[in-house]
């Protein structure tokens, strides 16, 4: 049995994950997950964990079955935290392997100082392969498992630009889309040839929503505008490549190598820039269009070819035996 | 040290018995004082002349003197005297004394003291400790040691003080506004205290993290993996007093290294590569420009995957400011260079030539 923890849904990865290990691996994989985010922005499959009264026994007793525990980002030094490393290093089979995957940047929340690897003796650790290899060089790169979409209706791309990023501050990795960033592309907007710009607070009324939410709104989209300041690269830039859009993103050289390295692929069709003097630049360009079908048509074949959901957790599970 | 004297303005970065380095103004003239003089033991008299000034923005203005004049001196005492002076005194006119080097060592002895006196200068060094946390043992220690090894006179001019959040708070403006600071925290104790309360320090001072190992600090930026590689094996070992006398002393050692950054011109540094063609000349244009990034990757195609960096023609130079976080890999080839550069959490340039 494999098993699958998190303190939260972690947007929505943790029950995907536990789906495609469960069939690659022919054993039930269960995902734990302790509570969801406000609003319950995420569908968690078996149900907060952490509502069971007795959830530690529950726990012990799933661990001491487990023969792969993978803990996802837990960081916080809560009671609640803390208990569950105790269950899993106290408890689990002495043959069995605990790994943990990052999915936060260090030095700022919730990843803080990524603690628990110095604490608990881990068998090996993972990260995201969409440049987060910098921050823990010696752990196993994995794919972002990002869910295919269809829809049985035709779907009209609008004249949108798209800015998926609600939660931006001053802190090196997080300032993905600044204030100062957002006031700049709305003082452009005159000049960017008609195309509009929106974010998911306009859309939806609410800042956090689910992937299915925003893929569908991503699909009538025609350019995404991912994290253009860090250097890292995040989920948006793949579904935005999976929903046929054009996608400004900031991945380093660092960040590209990461990924096509881990997911066996070619650099993907996004436009790089670096900063938003760039992305202003390319929006206000007079052959926007000519090259917003271009990149599109381009994105949907790399999709097809390289970002199946399928084709990223097989890449997912070889990568972590890898790790065993 | 700022001194008020009834006649002039005077603010002394570093005072020793083999430099002083400071600024001064005279506000009737509003200019340099005349006749500012130093004077030895032995009566032996020399006058700071015009030809010795020099502009520093930064020191003239934690003076609050005009940055932009030429009021600041920096003078080898051993060159001016021909020995070790035994005592310097600064005077005006020949007859006025305004500062001496030794009434200042009595007058600065005890700078970690149980109840330490905070000096808060332009170039800071901070200890940062809370009550029951492992560096507060240390610096006691250090304290029980040798009280006076971190007076200012003898720290190349850099201001040390060891001091918890609660007055780290009360200095704040100060520590924003004029100073270039380095601070030592813990990351058990001190640094999430530090994220959760005061995010501001992150952006505003060097920080290095102590505790079992210097070695996460890669993530703020490459400070602590320069100092380490100074430091040698000991910055692997556990955190003891010894380890942070060893910090302290090459944090003060090395100041033209781990201070004064920001002031430095952009000097670009040959790192490696091929210079190609029209390298030379785009650098130069560059600096004229006052062209401030970081690491600068010139290749003639653009580069937008790490491993481009392996083969063909690319440059990198690496501006002087940003020694103290690359020092230790800079003879390193251009791919393993900058994937560290990367890990640091640095963002390299890449320009089309």
């Amino acid at each position: 049995m494999i098993l699958l923890i998190s303190e939260t849904p972690v947007a929505g990865t943790v029950a995907r994950l536990a789906k495609w290990l469960g069939h690659f691996f022919g054993k039930p994989c269960h995902p734990i997950i302790m509570r969801n985010y406000p609003n319950n922005s995420f569908r968690i499959p078996m149900g907060a964990f952490s509502s069971l009264p007795a959830w530690p026994d529950v726990l012990k007793d799933l661990v001491e079955r487990a023969e792969l525990i993978v803990i996802h980002n837990i960081y916080a030094k809560s009671q609640a935290n803390n208990l569950i490393y105790d269950v899993v290093f106290n408890c689990a089979p002495p043959k069995a392997k605990i790994l943990f995957q990052v999915h936060s940047p260090p030095l700022e929340a919730p990843g803080g100082l990524y603690r628990p690897l110095n604490d608990y003796p881990f068998h090996g650790s993972l990260v995201i392969a969409q440049g987060y290899g910098r921050f823990l060089p010696e752990a196993v790169s994995v794919p972002n498992v990002v869910p295919d979409a269809t829809y049985p209706f035709a779907i009209q791309k609008d004249r949108t630009i798209l800015l998926p990023h609600m939660r931006s501050t001053e802190f090196r990795w997080s300032g993905k889309v600044t204030e100062a960033d957002h006031h700049r592309l709305e003082e452009s907007a005159p000049f960017s040839n008609g195309y509009a710009v929106t974010n998911i607070h306009e859309i939806f009324g609410r800042e956090a929503v689910t992937h299915e939410e925003v893929m569908l709104r991503l699909a009538a989209t025609s350019i995404v505008v991912d994290d253009i300041n860090t250097g890292l690269m995040h989920q948006t830039t793949i579904e935005g490549l999976k929903t046929g859009c054009y996608v400004l993103s900031g991945a380093d050289m660092y960040t590209i190598e990461q990924m096509c390295e881990t997911l066996k692929m070619d650099v993907p069709p996004v436009e790089l820039v670096s900063g938003i003097n760039d992305v202003i630049y390319h929006l206000s360009d007079p052959q926007l269009d000519k090259r917003v079908n271009e990149m599109r048509e381009k994105a949907t074949a790399f999709s097809e070819e390289f970002l199946a959901e399928e084709r990223l957790a097989r890449i997912y599970y070889g990568q972590l035996k890898t790790a065993l | 040290m700022l001194i008020y004297d009834e006649h002039i303005q005077l603010c002394l970065e570093v005072a020793s018995h083999f430099r002083l380095r400071g600024c001064a103004f005279d506000p009737r003239t509003r200019a340099f004082p005349e006749a500012l003089a130093i004077t030895n033991a032995n009566g032996k008299v020399v006058t700071i002349t015009p030809k010795r000034l020099f502009s520093d923005p930064g020191m003239q203005a934690s003076g609050g003197l005009f940055a932009d004049e030429d009021l600041s001196f920096d003078l080898q005492l051993f060159d001016l005297f021909n020995e070790k002076p035994q005592d310097v005194k600064i005077t005006w006119k020949n007859e006025h004394e305004i500062w001496s080097l030794l009434e200042s060592l009595k007058s600065d002895v005890s700078q970690i003291g149980k109840s330490p006196k905070i000096e808060i200068g332009r170039r800071q060094l901070i200890v940062l400790s809370e009550r029951g946390d492992p560096l507060r043992a240390c610096v006691d220690r250090l304290h029980e040691w040798q009280p006076n090894m971190m007076v200012k006179p003898y720290t190349s001019g850099i201001s040390m003080a060891f001091m918890d959040m609660e007055t780290l708070r009360e200095h704040e403006d100060e520590i924003l506004t004029h100073a270039e600071s380095i601070v030592l925290l813990t990351h058990e104790q001190t640094y999430p205290l530090v994220m959760r309360e005061e995010p501001w320090l992150a952006s505003s001072a060097s920080l290095v993290l102590v505790g079992e190992t210097l070695r996460t600090d890669g993530w703020l930026g490459g400070f602590a993996n320069v100092l380490s590689s100074f430091v040698g094996p000991v910055a692997d070992a556990p955190l003891s007093p010894h380890l942070l006398y060893m910090l302290l002393s090459h944090l003060v050692g090395y100041t033209e290294l781990f201070f004064d950054t920001h002031s430095h011109a952009d000097l670009y540094l040959y790192q490696s590569g091929n210079v190609f063609s029209g390298v030379d000349e785009f650098v130069r244009e560059q600096v004229q420009e006052k062209m401030t990034h970081d690491i600068v990757v010139m290749s003639k195609d653009r580069l937008v995957d790490l491993r481009q960096a392996k083969g063909g023609d690319i440059c990198i130079v690496v501006n002087q400011r940003k020694l103290s976080c690359l020092m230790d890999i800079f003879g390193k080839d251009p791919y393993t260079f900058l994937k560290e550069a990367y890990q640091r959490g640095l963002k390299p340039q890449n320009i089309v030539i």
